[in-house]
């Protein structure tokens, strides 16, 4: 398991640097996760919510237009 | 319970590799390990690979959108159409992937919620499916 995750993030990180810039919001989200109680029916729900309302589309769009976004506020301050 | 502290483990070691800082938290893992039920190890170990994955994502679909900027600047036009066939090639190997990854979740969930009614611990839980659902979606670039 530690190999397939390790070797997902390397293939990933080779071309998607910005993966390496979470890093730090992932730890403390881990952190945050250390630190709750047993969890509650409520949690569960949330998790697989989450889970469930992964969309590839809907994701790309919203990266798209924070891409998009990032280049005109370059591009005017240019 | 093998599999899930395997995955347990095996986000440690995801998230030592992304920042040192993560290494503060293995003692903290073990601590908790120690005095916490399998229903809430299963759910930490789910949290944090749920947390990978859509960091991962995150940073795929950005080398996606960059890629197709650079794309929609080659002027040959068989190049073009080639390279753009190839993106979508891979996005399609990387949706398949994310399906199968929200497919094993559904099937723990099942697990997780039976588990729960009957008050029991959560049975062990086929997350190598899962994880190699992830390296799927690694794979298609």
């Amino acid at each position: 398991m530690p190999t397939v995750i390790l070797s997902a993030l390397a293939l990933l990180a080779q071309h998607a640097p910005e993966i390496l810039e979470k890093a730090p919001a992932l730890v403390s989200k881990f952190l945050e996760t250390l630190k709750k109680p047993d969890p509650s029916q409520a949690d569960w729900d949330t998790l697989f919510e989450r889970i469930a309302k992964l969309d590839y589309v809907a994701r790309y769009e919203q990266i798209k237009a924070e891409e998009e976004a990032k280049a005109a506020a370059a591009g005017g301050a240019a | 319970m093998k599999k899930i502290t395997s995955l347990l483990a095996g986000a440690l070691v995801l998230l030592a590799s992304l920042a040192p800082v993560a290494y503060l938290a293995v003692p903290a893992v073990a601590l908790t390990a120690c005095k916490t039920s399998q229903t809430t190890v299963a759910f930490k170990s789910i949290t944090t690979l749920q947390d990978a994955v859509e960091a991962s994502l995150d940073g795929w679909l950005r080398y996606v959108y960059h890629e197709k900027v650079r794309i929609g600047a080659i002027k040959d036009r068989n190049e073009q159409n080639a390279a753009l066939l190839s993106i979508m090639d891979r996005e399609k190997k990387a949706i398949d992937s994310l399906t199968a990854y929200k497919a094993s979740m559904a099937i723990v969930q099942v697990a997780i919620n039976e588990a729960r009614l009957k008050k029991t611990d959560p049975p062990p839980l086929d997350l190598v499916t899962t994880g190699q659902s992830f390296i799927n979606l690694a794979k298609a670039k």
